[in-house]
């Protein structure tokens, strides 16, 4: 759809932004479950992508940004030795949410989670790319570099364990 | 049984709902799928709040672009900037021809903008027009015209195309092509919405695409699409009243902002509700008076240009 434009340029980048900083925003968030810190280290990719803006070719921008937002994540975890635990971090990310999205059932959301925290992180990527952003499995194989085989196969491995674990009633 | 491949994306093929009888034969002997089914419904409710992108794009402006400017304000995209590798490139290349080129797509850019308040009309250069609703944007290069008909726009427009070679509308979230017709193009936050008053409209989004004929219309937002059937020859926006159908609250604030330049601000309000109905363009009280009793709000304004709106007590 663009034409291949250098991204050192103004408008080209802003647009960049524009189309894909709502989804790396979710994939961090997928990944750190905590809303504001989602929302700087978002910040911060674009911004390396500026700095960086000579070797980023259009065509492949899109899996070029999940990779500098896996790193980004991967270093700050490392940086504030603070594990990835789905629900643990929990607290500080209530209260960036809008009171809208409180309002959910307290509890229904704490099983939900919990369940989802029995996932492998690869798997756990692909099913919240899926379910929360919407993407079909092509997509979701361009952004994060694999095939669409391995994406299916992540995803059944996902509604597997997610199956078995709403059985068992937890 | 033959232990093949598929059985490890079954269930991520019976999501998208794609399988073989072979593989639908296995699910029926598969238990717990019900339950697994609500499940992925309850887990929909669970959306992020929207981003607010304009925000974020003024703190990365403000460490990037505006960090190499040293001005600060809006983002210049007429003049471009003269990186050393570029030049480098440039003379490097056949000068005359690469400079030539390289000014053809950057300095002849035209931009239009319509402010909030305020609407605009567009004459491009083969007598196509374009009508920008208030708060949108254009863009378009005029010397390469005669090869190719093609604007980004920013907000919200109805265009008239003359017939002639593919015309292409691009926004945030979509791109539009057409022959020669008429047809409206929103383009705001995550919502993409094209109507088609004459012709034939092809609309791309999310790696998918739609054609529309005459009286219809496709909207796309967070990844869902719905047609639209419209009722009347032009779009509501251009005939001096705003026109909502189910839209949510955010959306008609926001429009009500653009249309009267205003700053709204809500408390307590929750803006996800939806509102249907028509309001003016030209008489600020009577407009937020109709959706505030509507949605049982009262609204007031604290000066000539802010509005404080609360639930009604």
């Amino acid at each position: 759809m663009a034409e291949t434009k250098n991204l050192c340029d103004d408008a080209a980048f802003r647009a960049v932004f524009m189309r894909y900083g709502e989804s790396i925003r979710n994939f961090i968030y997928a990944k750190c479950n905590d809303l504001a810190l989602a929302e700087d280290i978002t910040q911060d990719v674009f911004v390396t992508l500026w700095q960086r803006c000579a070797d980023a070719d259009p065509e492949t921008v899109k899996s070029f940004l999940y990779k500098i937002a896996s790193n980004r994540v991967i270093d700050y975890f490392r940086r504030n030795k603070v594990a990835a635990n789905y629900i643990s971090n929990r607290k500080s990310s209530v209260d960036h949410i809008s009171p809208q999205f409180l309002l959910e059932e307290q509890e229904y959301k704490v099983k939900l989670d919990r369940v989802l925290m029995d996932i492998p992180e690869p798997s756990r990527i692909v099913f919240l790319m899926s379910r929360m952003e919407r993407l079909k499995y092509d997509e979701i194989a361009e952004r994060l570099d694999i095939s669409v085989k391995a994406v299916e196969k992540r995803m059944h491995k996902a509604l597997l364990i997610i199956k078995s674990r709403i059985g068992k009633k937890i | 049984m033959k232990q093949n491949n598929t059985n490890e994306a079954l269930l991520a093929r019976w999501l998208e709902g794609n399988l073989t009888a072979e593989e639908r034969e296995e699910l029926v002997r598969m238990d717990g799928l019900d339950e697994l089914a609500q499940y992925l419904r309850d887990f929909e409710a669970r959306r992020l709040p929207p981003l607010d992108k304009e925000a974020m794009w003024r703190a990365i402006a403000a460490k990037t672009i505006e960090k190499t400017a040293s001005k600060s304000v809006t983002i210049k995209t007429r003049q471009p900037r003269l990186f050393p590798m570029a030049w480098r490139v440039a003379a490097a290349v056949a000068l005359l021809l690469g400079i030539g080129v390289w000014l053809f797509s950057y300095v002849g850019i035209e931009r239009y903008t319509a402010r909030v308040g305020e609407t605009r009309l567009v004459s491009l250069p083969d007598g196509s027009s374009v009508h920008l609703n208030a708060g949108s944007r254009l863009t378009f290069s005029p010397w390469i015209w005669s090869q190719r008909r093609r604007v980004n726009l920013e907000g919200q427009a109805y265009f008239e195309v003359q017939k002639g070679n593919a015309f292409s509308v691009v926004s945030d979230h979509g791109l539009v092509t057409v022959l020669g017709t008429k047809f409206d193009v929103y383009d705001r936050d995550n919502v993409l919405k094209v109507e088609c008053y004459e012709g034939e409209v092809t609309v791309k989004s999310h790696m998918a695409s739609d054609t529309i004929t005459a009286g219809q219309g496709v909207k796309v937002s967070n990844g869902q699409r719905a047609k639209l059937s419209l009722q009347a020859k032009r779009p509501a926006w251009m005939s001096g009243k705003l026109h909502f159908a189910e839209n949510s609250l955010r959306e008609v604030f926001e429009e009500i902002e653009r249309q009267y330049n205003l700053d709204i601000q809500t408390t307590q309000v929750d803006l996800a509700r939806r509102f249907t109905g028509v309001i003016p363009k030209s008489d600020v009280n009577v407009a937020l008076g109709m959706v505030c009793s509507a949605m049982k709000l009262s609204y007031q304004k604290t000066d000539d240009h802010t509005v404080q709106i609360r639930p009604a007590r």
